[in-house]
């Protein structure tokens, strides 16, 4: 059975979200254990419902994000929340990790920690955005890889992205063949220098893979790609430049409503969509993404997530762990069809 | 009379029926409607609480105290035959059960009494101290669907000589016990206990609604919120009111009803250790025990397990302080409210638009 460890310490809402989501999730079978304080923990469980059966605690006092001076910021602190979760799953206590702490410091525990895949250089911090679909059971969010787990890559990097990618893609869109993109400056196959025309020419050569070719800035939000590779540099600017359309959005939608009475009426109408439009880009309500290329699974969530997001992510790392993720990709990444 | 000639000491266990020993379902009109009809054969009981029961006893009678099982039940008399057969199949001896016979509040049109749960409780317990069958020290079992938590409590408080008959008056008014079953109460409550050492040692609420555990808070440390039979069997291996074979036996049919395989098994007594009701070094010689026994297919304990449960174990403490009876209260009509107001499985309070749920990267 999946066991999953969740780091407490991590996120805005710690330990809160998170021992409100394990407790919820613990009623409904997934078995879970806690690493974080150990009293505070209890607090919030005596505070709510749960299956003491599937709950366990790791004792652990220090949260991921505590700063850290000179050579060593660059280690993972053996000691941190995140540090002692990572562990947990390297040696077999659990089967997979959910954090809403500091990326950078998730990505050093997997990368510390976790067991790499034959053959991957970098790891590949993956998001998901909401976009527009092409057609009916297209999946309305899109994943994105590297969003800032690798700042430069190789091509090598790229492509285990691509296929690493597609793996997960099945696993929560259920496509059977998800459609990959290339982030581009053109559409050519010979745009955006030597790395991206190396790497498209070899994601083109991979008959397993749905390669859909490049893709401009302007078509990430459309449904033409499923997963979307990019170096982590880009990645990162793009998923941050998304992040902010909310924040956008909800400042123009305050200063027209205090433009006068003319201004009021004419938002109004768009009020639905406006709201909406929150609903589906409020990050902290999303079940996470993975980082990409090691053999166990790694849910990383948005560092204000709420227990709802927390519980979406167990659900999806138990789900990760019954379905063999981990073995699916160790296929894919050997050139096999998983 | 012991061969010396003196009496010996005696412990009174008493239990709840419904949802504490049997797996009663009354959630539902139909389930509740086929009650009356059903044979013993069609009764549950929670795993591991039979063993629990049969264990008490033993032990009781090889510490040299006398035994009594008293179950105290609003089951309706007309179901009797089917429970004591049920309790005579399982092998559990019994020395007293008390039925609600809400028949006869009906013809004498008594329709709140049949409603009032908590005086009707009250009243069989004080009539069975009052009348002898319950005596010496006293460990109730019972859940968090009605008002156990207060009703033991008030009991407890006056065995303890706590609780004046007007303070009990005043009491009974606020928590809506109908006034001609207050006035009975407090007229028993006046009466004087004749026997000495007369006290509440645990009061052990089975979570079957999983109620949080904060709203338990109030009623002090001599009431233990379990989610499962081993906690309270950990509890009583701890107080040596369960010998091993006792603890052991609840263990495996924990194991084997629940489906708690060995770790769960250790999750529940770490639960304990988490909120302070076991100390580690118990929950060390019960994990040994389990252990040595396979419960759960648990693997044989390794030598540090084994240094371990060599560590120190204090006794556990019997604190019992005043109750404070405004928390008491108020925790009891917010249990009920927090129970209405609880999402169900697969709801949420937010909408799941807003958070994403029906997305599929919002697996859910």
């Amino acid at each position: 059975m999946a066991r999953i460890a969740v780091d407490t310490l991590g996120g805005a809402a710690a330990p809160s979200a998170a021992v409100e989501a394990a407790a919820r999730v613990s009623l409904e079978g997934i078995e879970v254990v806690l690493v974080g304080h150990v009293d505070r923990i209890q607090d919030e469980l005596d505070a709510t419902s749960y299956d003491p059966r599937r709950i366990s605690v790791r004792h652990c006092a220090t949260a991921g994000d505590e700063p850290v001076d000179g050579w060593r910021a660059l280690l993972p602190r053996r000691d941190s929340s995140v540090a002692v979760a990572a562990r947990l799953v390297a040696e077999g206590e659990a089967s997979a990790l959910v954090t809403a702490g500091p990326p950078a410091a998730t990505v050093l525990a997997v990368a510390r920690f976790f067991e790499r895949l034959p053959g991957v250089g970098r790891l590949g911090l993956a998001s998901v955005y909401p976009r527009e679909i092409d057609d009916a059971g297209q999946d309305p969010f899109a994943l994105i890889v590297d969003v800032g787990a690798a700042l430069r890559c190789e091509v090598a990097d790229l492509v285990a992205f691509a296929r690493l990618g597609s793996v997960w893609s099945r696993l929560v869109s259920d496509s059977a063949a998800p459609r990959i993109g290339l982030l581009n400056s053109g559409a050519d196959e010979d745009a955006g220098g030597d790395l991206l025309v190396a790497t498209h020419r070899r994601l083109r050569a991979l008959p397993e893979l749905n390669f859909v070719g490049n893709l401009e800035g302007s078509e990430l939000t459309g449904g033409r790609a499923d997963v979307v590779v990019c170096e982590g540099l880009v990645g990162n600017v793009v998923i941050k430049l998304l992040e902010s359309i909310e924040d956008v959005v909800a400042a123009v939608a305050q200063h027209g409503g205090s433009e006068g009475w003319r201004a009021r009426l004419g938002i109004r109408p768009l009020a639905q969509q406006i709201a909406r439009l929150r609903e589906i880009s409020e990050r902290p309500g999303y079940a996470g993404a993975p980082i990409l290329g090691a053999r166990q699974i790694c849910l990383q969530l948005h560092p204000r997530s709420r227990p709802l997001a927390f519980r979406n992510a167990l659900k999806l790392a138990a789900k990760a762990v019954r379905d063999d993720v981990g073995g699916q990709m160790l296929a894919a990444v050997a050139g096999r069809t998983p | 009379m012991t061969p010396q000639g003196r009496a010996r000491p005696v412990v009174t266990f008493r239990w709840d029926l419904d949802k504490t020993y049997l797996k009663t379902e009354f959630e539902r009109f139909s389930k509740l409607v086929r009650l009356p009809f059903e044979r013993a054969a069609d009764k549950t009981h929670v795993p591991g609480v039979p063993e629990l029961v049969r264990g008490l006893r033993r032990t009781a009678l090889a510490r040299g105290e006398e035994p009594r099982v008293l179950f105290l039940t609003a089951t309706p008399p007309q179901m009797a035959a089917a429970i004591r057969e049920k309790l005579a199949n399982d092998g559990v001896e019994i020395d007293g059960i008390v039925f609600k016979d809400q028949l006869r509040l009906l013809v004498r049109g008594q329709l709140r009494q049949i409603r009032d749960h908590l005086g009707y409780k009250l009243d069989a317990l004080f009539e069975s101290r009052l009348a002898g069958e319950a005596r010496g020290v006293e460990l109730l079992f019972g859940d968090d669907w009605e008002s156990d938590p207060l009703i033991y409590s008030i009991y407890a408080e006056w065995l303890a000589g706590r609780l004046a008959p007007a303070e009990l008056g005043g009491l009974l008014a606020r928590i809506g016990v109908p006034e001609d079953t207050r006035e009975g109460l407090a007229e028993r409550a006046g009466v004087a206990l004749a026997e000495s050492g007369a006290r509440v040692e645990r009061i052990y609420i089975h979570l079957e609604r999983r109620t949080p555990l904060a709203g338990f808070r109030a009623y002090g440390p001599r009431l233990l919120p379990t989610f499962s039979p081993l906690q309270a069997a950990a509890d009583l291996f701890a107080r040596r009111r369960l010998d091993d074979s006792g603890l052991l036996e609840v263990a495996h049919a924990v194991a084997a009803g629940d489906g708690a395989g060995g770790r769960g098994l250790l999750n529940l007594l770490d639960d304990l250790v988490r909120r302070s009701a076991l100390h580690p070094g118990w929950r060390a010689r019960v994990a040994l025990r389990l252990g040595r026994a396979s419960v759960g297919r648990l693997e044989r304990p390794s030598w540090r397990a084994r240094v371990r449960a060599l560590g120190r174990a204090p006794a556990p403490g019997c604190d019992d302080p005043p109750l404070l009876w405004e928390s008491a209260v108020t925790v009891r009509d917010v249990g009920r409210a927090s129970h209405r107001s609880t999402p169900g499985p697969g709801e949420d309070g937010a909408s799941p638009a807003a958070a994403g749920d029906a997305e599929p990267h919002s697996e859910d």
